[in-house]
């Protein structure tokens, strides 16, 4: 079943456009929402969530239409946009106090739970709270009002990597039962190369792909060669590529080469970030 | 609504701004004063902190995490600020009896404390969300000219009673020497006045807030 | 008990990994008939890799007739006789090999240097 699914979002802002955004999300898995900065990975979420007007487009959650039934369904969405930065100087209690009266199904075990193993300290001010403490308490009020659906904005920017594993942890732990899942956008693509189930692909407000995050990697390959090798018709063929004194290098999807490669290429298995910055120099070579 | 009525007072309304209604209420027993700066007090102090504070809080954020309509989060901002204003009349009205006990000489230079006052403090305070709120709700964070056109209103109307009594004898008759059944019909009209405008604020805010991205 | 132990900077993909440890267990026999595996989002969970990878392994196991899957229980290892585990070690290895011989053809190693290199590097207790 699918927790959420996003068909053909558009928003045209001057300077910027969402373009038929599509993709999908299953009970149960973690899916990684990458992309470069300003490349509509928070214009997205924003609109899945009806704070941002798309101008068309269509979202289901758990199998209703969003807008039509938005309160009932933010029931059971998990949302962090961003650090935790509201109401700072208040204390972890008080804003629990003052949450935990809009959801219907709010439990304090849960609660009690999760701030013990997470070790958060309920007299607290939240501008005490270290920013991986507060997104473990973001977290924590997620699962106490028995959220299904995680949608969180770069909830791992800002964390040193001890605390980015820790959270990515919390992650799997989250979807291990099978009926919750996590969409989580991040440009630290480390974060997604060994847990995320899916990734969800941005690049200038459209999506280049959403699929396994295996296949994902599998559909491109990164070729290097000699200079001589890089002929007009290899350049096309490529995403983008680097040249050195030496030779070059470049980004391809891998049925585009599989059919013509000439042995003495070296074709590597790409990283997401790789394919990421390939994908960066080539809108910059197209601008 | 009633739950996010109850963050405005946990969350984002500083409790001084509870006790301050008291404390400026007592202005109303200076002798011979202009009295319609005690309820603007409330336009030129509460409201710039409470609107400051709102966005130094990230409120929007956080009500962006929460599951609320638009509606709702304008209906309790609205109704966080007509209650403060209910407060700073209610005080004020019980500090202006006591004014009336103490000088027992009601007449002042400028507008005397009398139900066609408070008639009048209910039509400023109407004013002034009705000018306020809406603007604010365009953006829903920003609320600089929002402010300063909606206090330049309010003190325009204010102070301008103050003068125009002074100028205008027929005026000055309906405020201040007409018989118990008009003053109580003004008292009624103002608070008929802020009502409606309780109701178009509402109405006008949503319409803006509804189509802002947060 | 599973043994399983991951490379993430490891050229073979995880599945693969996953695939041939546990294959190899299997036909070993260290790991016998209707054993249960552990659930796939457990796998995933303990060895901080996306589900996604497990299932695949999985599904590969059950592709070569290694586990079985019983709906709503999880997966188990298929009891198979001391034949059929030889015919499986015989399937996989060939497998594995004949990847590697175009290799050693390719590079033009006879089939005599091939043998000699292999008893070297194979070690003198299974020679």
């Amino acid at each position: 079943m699918e927790l959420l699914k996003v068909q053909e979002l558009n928003k045209s802002y001057p300077s910027f456009h969402l373009e038929d955004v599509s993709f999908s999300l299953e009970k149960g898995y973690i899916m990684g929402f990458i992309g470069m900065n300003g490349a509509g990975k928070t214009t997205t979420l924003k609109s899945i969530l009806n704070m941002v007007h798309a101008d068309s487009g269509y979202i289901e959650i758990m199998g209703k239409e969003f807008k039509s039934h938005e309160l009932e369904l933010k029931q059971d969405i998990g949302v962090m946009l961003g650090d935790m930065d509201f109401y700072v100087k208040k204390r972890v209690k008080t804003l629990t106090e003052v949450v935990k009266r809009f959801y219907t199904h709010w439990d304090d075990t849960i609660y009690a739970t999760y701030c013990d193993r997470f070790n958060i300290d309920e007299e607290k001010r939240l501008c005490e709270l270290s920013t991986g403490m507060r997104t473990k308490y973001a977290l924590t009020l997620a699962l106490s009002h028995q959220a299904r659906l995680f949608i969180l904005d770069e909830p791992t920017s800002g964390l040193d990597p001890a605390a980015r594993d820790e959270l990515l942890e919390i992650f799997q732990q989250l979807v291990e039962d099978g009926q919750k899942s996590v969409l989580f956008s991040t440009h630290i693509t480390s974060d997604l190369e060994k847990y995320a189930d899916f990734i969800t692909y941005i690049h200038e407000g459209k999506i280049i792909t959403s699929t396994t995050k295996d296949e994902f990697i599998d559909s491109y390959a990164i070729i290097k060669g000699t200079l001589p090798q890089l002929t007009d018709e290899l350049k096309e063929l490529m995403i983008s590529y680097k040249k050195n004194d030496f030779g070059f290098s470049g980004l391809m999807k891998t049925n585009d080469h599989s059919h013509d490669i000439e042995s003495d290429y070296t074709s590597e298995r790409p990283t997401l970030e790789d394919i990421m910055i390939y994908y960066a120099k080539r809108g910059r070579t197209h601008a | 609504m009633l739950n996010l009525l109850y963050k405005e007072f946990k969350l984002s309304i500083h409790p001084f701004f509870l006790l301050f209604p008291f404390l400026i209420g007592a202005l109303m027993l200076i002798p011979q004063w202009i009295f319609t700066l005690v309820p603007l007090y409330f336009c030129f102090v509460s409201i710039p902190n409470l609107f400051s504070s709102y966005k130094a809080f990230n409120d929007l954020s956080f009500l962006a995490m929460l599951p609320v309509s638009k509606s709702d989060i304008v209906k309790a901002r609205i109704g966080a600020v007509v209650g403060l204003e209910l407060l700073h009349i209610l005080l004020a009205a019980i500090f202006a009896l006591l004014n009336r006990a103490i000088y027992h000489n009601p007449n002042n230079f400028a507008l005397d404390l009398n139900p066609a006052f408070f008639g009048l403090v209910f039509v400023i305070y109407g004013v002034f969300n009705l000018i306020m709120l809406p603007m604010f709700f365009k953006t829903g964070y920003s609320f600089g000219v929002p402010l300063i056109i909606s206090i330049t209103a309010a003190t325009l109307l204010g102070l301008g009673m103050e003068l125009l009594i002074i100028f205008n004898s027929s005026l000055r008759y309906l405020m201040e020497e007409s018989g118990n059944g008009i003053q109580a019909l003004l008292l009624i009209l103002g608070m008929g006045l802020f009502t409606l405008s309780i109701f178009e604020t509402y109405i006008l805010s949503i319409r803006r807030f509804e189509s802002v991205d947060v | 008990m599973i043994q399983i132990i991951i490379a993430n900077s490891s050229d073979t993909p995880i599945y693969q990994q996953l695939f041939d440890q546990i294959s190899a267990q299997i036909i070993k026999g260290d790991l016998i008939g209707d054993h249960g595996l552990p659930p796939i989002r457990t796998v995933a969970k303990e060895l901080r890799v996306s589900i996604i990878t497990v299932k695949k392994a999985w599904e590969e196991l059950e592709r070569e007739g290694l586990i079985y899957t019983v709906v709503g229980r999880g997966c188990f290892i298929v009891p198979l006789s001391e034949e059929e585990l030889l015919a499986k070690k015989r399937r996989l290895a060939s497998a594995k090999i004949e990847k590697d011989i175009s290799y050693y053809k390719n590079m033009g190693l006879t089939f005599q240097e091939f043998i000699t290199l292999s008893k070297e590097l194979y070690g003198s207790d299974d020679a």
